[in-house]
This record gives C-alpha cells, sequence and structure tokens, in this order.
C-alpha cells in the first residue's frame, strides 16, 4: 500500500481518534437500527425487534475493539499512552527521577565526551572517497645503513630496526615499481618556517608539509578554491606554488578568495598560493599544525641540507592507495620485493609494513590511545555503577507499586503490556539522562580535550559531535535503560493479580536479594574506581613535589630559529649574542640564556653521540645532550659542584669544553675525578674536556628519569634554532610585548614561536595525569555518591517494609539499639561483600595503569585498603538515617496501622 | 436449512465481491451476502466491521457517508483500483483452490 496513505491513516488514527471513534459508533447504530427496523417490518414488538437486532449484531464493544486494531497504531497508541503515564509518574517522585536521570546524565555525558575524543582521534576517517584504500607504509629491516634520519624509529638489541621514512630515490623506487598495484605517495614535514603574508600582518612560524606531485590526487581531495599541487609543479623552473589550510586561508586572508594568486614568502622565498584546502580535511598528519602545502621541488630552498637525489638522505613519509581489486597481500608483496630491491646494499631482511591509511598518518593517535581508551573504560565502570543503582531504585519503586501492578493485571493488561510500561519508564529515564548528557558532553569534551593535551590549542583534531557520537549517546542510553530496567520490568511483568490485591501483610515475601546484589556490585565497582582514582591522586601529588632541579618560577620561555632568517652555522651565535643583550635590557629582566631544548617539554638531543677515550666499557657510552649560553646555570639556578660553569670566554677559536652533571660524572667516571677528562664527539676530531660538574636536573619532564647529561656551549657548538629563558622579577607574561620588541630591533625576520612560561611547560608535562587524577577522582566520587544512594535507598525500604514488625518486637521489650543495630550490620555486610569483591578485583585491574603511575606500586596496599575503608564507612553513614528511623519507631503507632 | 460458517479468510472475498456491483454500507452488504447465498451462510453482523476497517486500512476499500435509500445516515464502501485487482486475485485464487479440492475428492 502506498506509504503516503498509511501516514495519514496512522495520523488519522492517532489524533482524530475520537472523530473516528464517534463515525464508527454512529455506524453500528445506525447498522443496528436498519436491522431493528426489519424485524418490526417482519412483525416483531419493538422489544423483541431491538434485541433480536443486538443478538444479530453480536458484542458491540468487543466488536468496536477489535475495529480499533485494525487501525494499526495500537502499539503506537500504547508507547504514547505509556510514555505519558510514565511522565506522570515521574514527576509524582522528582526526588527519584532527579537522581536517576542526574546520575545517568552524568555518566552518559561522560561517555559521550570521551568517545568524542576517541572518535575523533582514533576513528574518523579522513572525507575523502574510499579511505579504505589508504596505507600507511613504514618499513623494517636488520642492520640498516641509513646516513641522515629524519623521522621515528626504533631499533632492537640485534639491530633490527622500525622505522617510517625513507629517502626519495626509494620512495621513487617503489613509485615506480608498484605503479600497478598502488598509488605510492610521499610527504616530508617542514619545521619552524617564517611565512610573511601580508604587508599588516607579522611574519609568523608555523609548520607546513612537503609532498609529492601524487599525494592530493592520490589522497582524493579536493581544493576548496583555486587548485592543489600536481605534476606540473614539480617540472623545471615551473612557479613555487604553496597550497594554505582552510583555518590559515582564514587567519591570515579572512578567507578573501583574492588571497588566491597572492605572493608569500617563506623564509624569503616567494611562493604564489594557488589554492586552499576544504575545512574538514584534517590534513595527511591527523592532529598536527600543518598549515601549507608546497611541492618536492621547493626542496632546495626550505630544506637545503636534505637533498632529494641523496640516498643517504632518509626523511619522505610514504602512504599509498591501492588501485581497486587488488588485494593488501598483493600490494604487500609487490612493495616488499620493490624496497628489497632498492636497499639490498644497506640493509638485510628489508620488509615494508603496510597498516592502514584510512585516518591518515598520526603520532599523537598513539600517545592519545591508551589514555582515552582508559578513560572510556573508567566511564564504562560508572555507567554500570549508575545502572545498578537505578536498577534497586526501580526494584523498590516497582515493590511500593506491586498493588497499582496487580490492579492493571487484574482488569485486562497482559503480561508483555505490563513488561513495556514498566520498560517504558526506564527508557523514558535514560532518554532524559542521554538527552542532558549531550549538554554535558559538549562542554565535557573540551575540558577532557584540554586536560588531556594540555591546551585546547593543541589538541588539534575535530570533536564535534557528528552522528556517529550521537548514535554512541543514543546506543548508550538504550542500553542502559534496559540493563536498568529490566529487572523491574521482569517482576512486573510476573505481576499476580490475585496476590498483589490481597491485604499486604507486614511479612511480606522477602524481595531484597537482588537489591542486595545490586548494592553489593555497586559497592565493589566503586572500590575499583576509588583505588584508581587513589592512585593517580598519589600519582599527581608525587609529581608536583617532584624537586626537578632547577627553579621554574617567573621564567618566560619562547623559540626562535634565526636559521629562517638566513642564520647559518655559527652566524647565528651572533644572532644570539645580539638578542641575549637586549633581552637583559628590559626593565624588570634578571637574567637571560637560551639552550637547544627547552626543560620539561618532552624533547631532548644525544644518544650515543660521542666516545670516551679513557673509558672502558662494552656498551657505547650514551648520553642526553644540551647546548646552552654560559647563563644557563645562574638564570636556571643549576649550582656547579665542581669546577667552572661554561664561559664567554669558550668560543669557537678556543679549546673545547663541556660540563656534565652529576649523573653522568657517576655513571662514567664513578672512581676518578671527571675534571680534566675528555670526550670525543663522533664526526669531530677535537677533544671535548670536561670542566664542570653541576647538580643533577631533570630534562624531558618530571615523570622521566635524570638522564646522564652532557653540556656545551652554543659558541662551540652551534645550533640553529634555540629556546630563550627570561628570568623576571614580575610576572613572566607581563613582558612578553617588550619580550618581541626586543628580538624585533635584533632581527624583524625572526619570528618569536611557542611563549610560555616554565611552570607551564611543567604543568604540561604532568597534563595526563593531572587528568587522571582530576576526572577518575570526580567519576569515583560520583560513583560512591550513587552507591551510598543505593544503599541508603534499600535500607530505607527496608525499614518501611518491616516497621510492623518492629513495632511488635518493640513491643515485645525490645530496645532501640537492639532494632537499630541489626540494619547497620547488614549496611557493614554488604559494604564489606562489596569491598571483599572489589579489592581483588582492583588488585587485579590496576596493573594496566602501571605505566601511568609515579612512585607508587599499582598494588599499594594503602590505596586500596583506604578506598575499601571509605566504602564501608560510607555504606554506614548511609545507613544510619534509616536505622534511627527504625530506632524511633513508635510501638503503638507501628501496630495500630495493622 | 443448515447454516454453514463461514470459512477462515472467505469473508474479504466475499465482501469484495457484494461490492464489486457498486457502493453499499455495512447492513446492505449483510443483506446482500445472505441472499445471494440462499440463507447459507450467515455472518454475526457485526464481525463484517472489523473486516470492512481492515480492508479500508489496506486501501482496498474506500468509504463515504451518505443518506440510506430510508433516509439515513449510513457509511457506504466502495471498491478501489487496488481492491479490484485483490478481487480478481482472490477470486482466480478461490477457483484454482476449489478446482483442487474437487479433484482430490474425486479422485478419492
Amino acid at each position: 500500500m502506498n506509504p503516503v496513505w498509511r501516514m495519514r491513516a496512522w495520523f488519522r488514527a492517532l489524533f482524530a481518534k475520537r472523530k473516528l471513534d464517534a463515525e464508527m459508533h454512529e455506524e453500528m447504530r445506525s447498522h443496528i437500527e436498519m436491522r431493528t427496523q426489519e424485524n418490526l417490518a417482519n412483525g416483531m414488538s419493538p422489544d423483541e425487534a431491538r434485541c433480536a437486532a443486538l443478538r444479530r449484531f453480536g458484542h458491540v464493544d468487543g466488536i468496536k475493539e477489535i475495529c480499533r486494531d485494525q487501525r494499526g497504531v495500537r502499539w503506537l497508541g500504547d508507547l504514547i499512552q505509556d510514555a505519558r503515564f510514565g511522565v506522570r509518574m515521574l514527576a509524582k517522585s522528582p526526588s527519584f527521577t532527579a537522581v536517576a536521570v542526574g546520575s545517568l546524565a552524568l555518566g552518559i555525558g561522560a561517555g559521550t565526551a570521551i568517545f568524542a575524543l576517541v572518535h575523533a582521534v582514533l576513528l574518523r576517517s579522513l572525507p575523502v572517497p574510499n579511505p579504505q584504500e589508504l596505507l600507511v607504509l613504514k618499513w623494517s629491516g636488520t642492520k640498516p645503513q641509513l646516513g641522515n634520519f629524519m623521522g621515528s624509529q626504533a631499533a632492537d638489541a640485534a639491530g633490527h630496526v622500525t622505522a617510517d621514512s625513507v629517502s626519495y630515490p626509494v620512495f621513487h623506487g617503489l613509485r615506480e615499481q608498484c605503479a600497478a598495484q598502488a598509488d605510492v605517495f610521499a610527504f616530508t614535514e617542514l619545521q619552524e618556517l617564517r611565512i610573511t603574508a601580508r604587508a599588516r600582518h607579522e611574519p609568523f612560524a608555523t609548520a607546513g608539509l612537503m609532498v609529492s606531485d601524487n599525494l592530493f590526487s592520490g589522497l582524493g581531495v579536493h581544493p576548496l578554491l583555486g587548485r592543489l599541487l600536481g605534476p606540473e609543479d614539480e617540472a623545471g623552473g615551473a612557479e613555487p606554488a604553496i597550497v594554505l589550510t582552510y583555518e590559515c586561508w582564514q587567519r591570515e586572508f579572512d578567507l578573501d578568495p583574492a588571497g588566491l594568486g597572492q605572493s608569500v614568502t617563506l623564509n624569503g622565498n616567494p611562493y604564489t598560493i594557488v589554492g586552499v584546502l576544504p575545512r574538514d580535511f584534517p590534513g595527511v598528519v591527523a592532529g598536527d599544525r600543518t598549515e601549507f602545502y608546497v611541492p618536492m621541488s621547493a626542496q632546495p630552498q626550505l630544506l637545503s641540507s636534505w637533498s632529494l637525489t641523496a640516498p643517504d638522505r632518509w626523511f619522505v613519509k610514504l602512504m599509498a592507495r591501492k588501485k581497486p581489486g587488488v588485494s593488501d597481500a598483493q600490494v604487500e608483496s609487490a612493495l616488499n620485493v620493490a624496497f628489497a630491491r632498492e636497499t639490498e646494499t644497506i640493509m638485510k631482511e628489508a620488509k615494508v609494513l603496510v597498516s592502514s591509511g584510512r585516518n591518515g598518518f598520526s603520532y599523537q593517535r598513539n600517545t592519545y590511545r591508551k589514555p582515552l581508551l582508559l578513560l572510556l573504560g573508567i566511564v564504562g565502570v560508572v555507567i554500570l555503577v549508575a545502572c545498578a543503582n537505578l536498577a534497586g531504585l526501580l526494584l523498590a519503586r516497582g515493590a511500593v507499586r506491586e498493588h497499582e501492578f496487580a490492579v492493571r493485571a487484574a482488569i485486562g493488561a497482559g503480561r508483555w503490556r505490563l513488561i513495556r510500561q514498566s520498560l517504558t519508564e526506564s527508557l523514558l529515564i535514560a532518554l532524559f539522562g542521554g538527552a542532558l548528557g549531550i549538554l554535558v558532553a559538549v562542554w565535557g569534551k573540551a575540558v577532557v580535550a584540554r586536560l588531556l593535551a594540555g591546551s585546547l590549542d593543541n589538541f588539534r583534531f575535530d570533536t564535534s559531535l557528528d552522528l556517529a557520537v550521537l548514535g554512541f549517546t543514543l546506543g548508550t542510553a538504550l542500553l542502559t535503560a534496559l540493563l536498568s530496567g529490566l529487572l523491574a520490568a521482569l517482576r512486573a511483568g510476573r505481576s499476580d493479580a490475585l496476590a498483589g490485591l490481597k491485604e499486604r501483610t507486614a511479612l511480606g515475601a522477602p524481595r531484597l536479594r537482588v537489591g542486595k546484589a545490586l548494592v553489593v556490585a555497586q559497592v565493589a565497582l566503586s572500590v575499583l574506581l576509588l583505588a584508581g582514582a587513589g592512585l593517580y591522586v598519589r600519582t599527581l601529588v608525587n609529581l608536583v613535589r617532584v624537586n626537578p632541579g632547577f627553579a621554574t618560577d617567573n621564567l618566560l620561555l619562547f623559540r626562535v630559529s634565526p636559521r629562517t632568517a638566513g642564520y647559518r652555522g655559527s652566524k647565528s651565535a651572533g644572532f644570539y649574542d645580539n638578542a641575549q643583550q637586549s633581552l637583559a635590557a628590559i626593565p624588570g629582566v634578571k637574567s637571560v640564556t637560551l639552550m637547544q631544548n627547552p626543560l620539561l617539554a618532552g624533547s631532548m638531543s644525544g644518544g650515543s653521540f660521542f666516545t670516551l677515550p679513557n673509558h672502558s666499557s662494552e656498551s657505547e657510552p650514551n648520553a642526553y645532550k644540551h647546548t646552552v649560553s654560559e647563563t644557563f646555570f645562574a638564570t636556571m639556578s643549576i649550582p656547579v659542584l665542581l669546577g667552572r660553569e661554561l664561559r664567554a670566554s669558550d668560543t669557537e677559536s678556543s679549546p673545547k669544553v663541556v660540563v656534565v652533571n652529576q649523573a653522568f660524572a657517576h655513571k662514567y667516571f664513578p672512581e676518578t675525578n671527571p675534571l680534566g677528562q675528555v670526550l670525543k664527539v663522533k664526526g669531530n676530531d677535537a677533544d671535548w674536556q670536561i670542566v664542570g660538574v653541576c647538580q643533577d636536573t631533570k630534562y624531558t619532564g618530571v615523570k622521566d628519569e635524570i638522564p646522564p647529561t652532557v653540556y656545551f656551549s652554543y659558541r662551540q657548538d652551534a645550533i640553529g634554532f634555540a629556546c630563550f629563558a627570561v628570568r623576571t622579577a614580575l610576572p613572566p607574561q607581563a613582558i612578553v610585548p617588550s619580550v618581541r620588541k626586543a628580538v624585533a630591533a635584533v632581527n624583524p625576520l625572526v619570528p618569536l614561536a611557542g611563549i610560555t612560561t616554565q611552570k607551564a611547560m611543567r604543568d604540561q608535562s604532568i597534563a595526563q595525569e593531572r587528568m587522571f587524577a582530576s576526572l577518575c577522582g570526580a567519576l569515583a566520587c560520583l560513583a560512591v555518591l550513587l552507591s551510598c544512594i543505593g544503599l541508603y535507598g534499600l535500607m530505607a525500604y527496608n525499614v518501611a517494609r518491616r516497621t510492623n514488625e518492629i513495632g511488635i518486637r518493640m513491643a515485645l521489650g525490645a530496645t532501640r539499639r537492639n532494632v537499630a543495630w541489626p540494619i547497620l550490620r547488614e549496611a557493614v555486610a554488604l559494604g564489606g561483600v562489596g569491598a571483599g569483591i572489589g579489592i581483588p578485583t582492583a588488585l587485579a585491574l590496576t596493573r594496566f595503569i602501571k605505566s601511568q603511575l609515579y612512585g607508587v606500586a599499582p598494588t599499594d596496599p594503602v590505596t586500596i585498603a583506604s578506598a575499601a575503608a571509605l566504602l564501608v564507612t560510607v555504606a554506614v553513614i548511609a545507613a544510619w538515617i534509616p536505622a534511627r528511623r527504625a530506632a524511633r519507631v513508635d510501638p503503638m503507632v507501628a501496630l495500630r496501622c495493622e | 436449512m443448515a447454516k454453514t460458517e463461514l470459512l477462515q479468510g472467505t469473508l474479504d472475498l466475499l465482501i469484495l465481491t457484494v461490492l464489486g456491483r457498486g457502493p453499499m454500507h455495512g447492513f446492505a452488504i449483510a443483506q446482500r451476502i445472505r441472499q445471494l447465498s440462499d440463507d447459507v451462510l450467515t455472518v454475526e453482523e457485526g464481525s463484517l466491521y472489523p473486516a470492512l476497517y481492515r480492508m479500508e486500512q489496506k486501501g482496498w476499500i474506500d468509504s463515504e457517508w451518505g443518506q440510506s435509500e430510508n433516509n439515513r445516515r449510513a457509511k457506504y464502501y466502495q471498491l478501489t483500483k487496488s481492491g479490484r485487482k485483490q478481487l480478481e486475485a482472490e477470486a482466480s485464487g478461490w477457483e484454482r483452490m476449489c478446482l483442487a479440492i474437487g479433484l482430490v475428492l474425486k479422485s478419492a
């Protein structure tokens, strides 16, 4: 049948019910009248005629009911009726509704917020056609001779290396040889570039990608404006072209289409803007800061030391799109053959590692994967607690409403109808909870993202609540409704019209076993959450208390990269000198220093870059390296314990010197005086003499071990970019404008990047721990509160139910203590059983968070025992009010109720 | 004369057939079925209505209020296009079935 027709019929049936019923009544009445007339005409008496007509017709009301069913909307009508009734019942007990809806809203909201992030970081595909055809290519091999490498690689003891970057000639080989199976494309990251757009804008430091000519066609991205990069940009003599991201276009050109065709300069070289990428394109490397794309032909200008023709420069990363109809195995074997051929002279067991490129290339995905999935698990536990709590509340409500259900059963409601009525109520609660949860999530996802990444600016994933996320919310809400409502619904379905309508006796059937089990489950899950939260909080406290070895307050940090303004090699030292002087002259600045890497920022240099001629050891010496200015130790308040600091007089032409930290001295010169010892830097003939030993400081992060560290002077070890640290008397942010001016006075072409304070950097380095401590703590509190409500509800119901019994016992001489004590004892017992289940669960599960803890064992007995003890205490407090109520029962009143 | 109960599912066919001759109200349909079957087929008259409502819901018949022959308000039913198709289908199905049952009866 025509669906429009059906919809119209349903619509009429639902909204014109009264009219339809009236018509039906009229029709049947007219039928019976006609029959009566006929009977009269056949000679019956009026009464007889009418009776016969009615007999002929049948049971009028029954037939009407069957006719109504024919309208095909009975289920919908019932549903609306159930929903209306449900809303009325919920409105009748606002405190129950508030607890139920509120707890679900928080649980589902937190779940939605975290799922939105999981979806953004781990699941969402690139907005291109057939993203499942995209592949990310990495490789592995044994003892590779790579030359210079830029990217990430890991090696095991046997020399088996897994890495991402390849050289441009290798890329070219793979692309040519596997053209039949896949379209292989490449890109490389360009960091710390200075881009100048229009005259009114200051130069800004930015990051971009240099991409092969087939990258955009391989991905299947289409431009929002203009064109993207293609083979024409690689041809000799092509005009240098650049493609901007939507974000960059918006910020620098205010979305003005006239930006197209304009010229920007990158490190002083002109590029013409030929296109803008669509807004929803997150980039090849998800979560990065890429703002523009240039062709590989830009290499001589932007990445001069990484030649496209050199086989010993490994710096391009690979992705590919499978040709239609080609299997993964075919692509892989073709790539393996080609890669082995390209690398046969430089490595053994060469192999290409193919993984899904559905959502692009990302490093951050790995950083965030574990915390996000853990959070999702934690929220799952909280939602379970909320479900158990709601199930308990619904059961108790069901018991109170037994009579009502019995009446409904008596007047003809079927079993299924009763179950449905009961489920509708839990569904309503869950849907209200889910709707509120979406509001919680809108706010919560920003909070979680900020906590996760340290700041929202660092979390560059699109976390909009799209259909997938809302689907998750709806699914969670429905599941919650089912989980929490099922018990009460089945029980409602068992309503016995006869038994339920009989006078309810004081010693009615004990229906508390399920309720008790639910409370025990809540307590056990809460112990688990609380133990986890306790471990995270202790980790955070330990980290906050860590002394990094230098003073972190009133220290302003920013990065500069004189290389981008054309300073090469040792020429940068001149810029650094001038900048330090210019900065030191700012009023309120106590001292200024510069260093290769900011401290506690997760970045480091070093490795096995040196040898110790006077030191015999089997393994290669290994240390972190830090190139700093001579004011470093004074500015950072790092005491030099032995020997001297680096000096301004340690220049390119004077003897090479280094300062090492205590850890270095202990590791390599445990017995001898480290002063005067010599180390050799690989690729450099000079002897580097140790002239001082300084106190240990944390390098990459608060959590990390203090590494053996060697400090070089920037005058003897040129650095192309640096982090300045300015120690101020005032709050450091206040002098940012004068700092900008001071650097611009030295060279206006050097932009400042990453302006922050050391304190913020320190906070950032423990951001994830802070997040886990606060989120897990808040969620655990919620769970404890819910368990408390659950326990209170059970006990209060129990006391109310047994008022008669208590009255009788008190009339027979029981004291208040006699009646109150069993109630408290039961609460302790329930709490104890819950804790008894929760403790081993916690012991078994906390090892999954071992890597996230600091200074506390995952099975820390104090933390776990306190969590359990706290819950038992809370259980007693929750039972206190009902117990007191029991003790105050007046035997006369209780018995008179009978 | 003995009265025969209606076979399950044949009521639809009877109503469709009766309505095939033109619009009619419920009472008239009941009368007509009785007359046409020489009083053999009797229906509890009320049970006509669920069938009528169901068929209307399915779009086989249409209804309209009008005046009856003795000036009473009555709801008139008439076949729709898809109702005619249904009538043909059910009628030929019925004939086939009768034929088949007849064959079985003869050969047994």
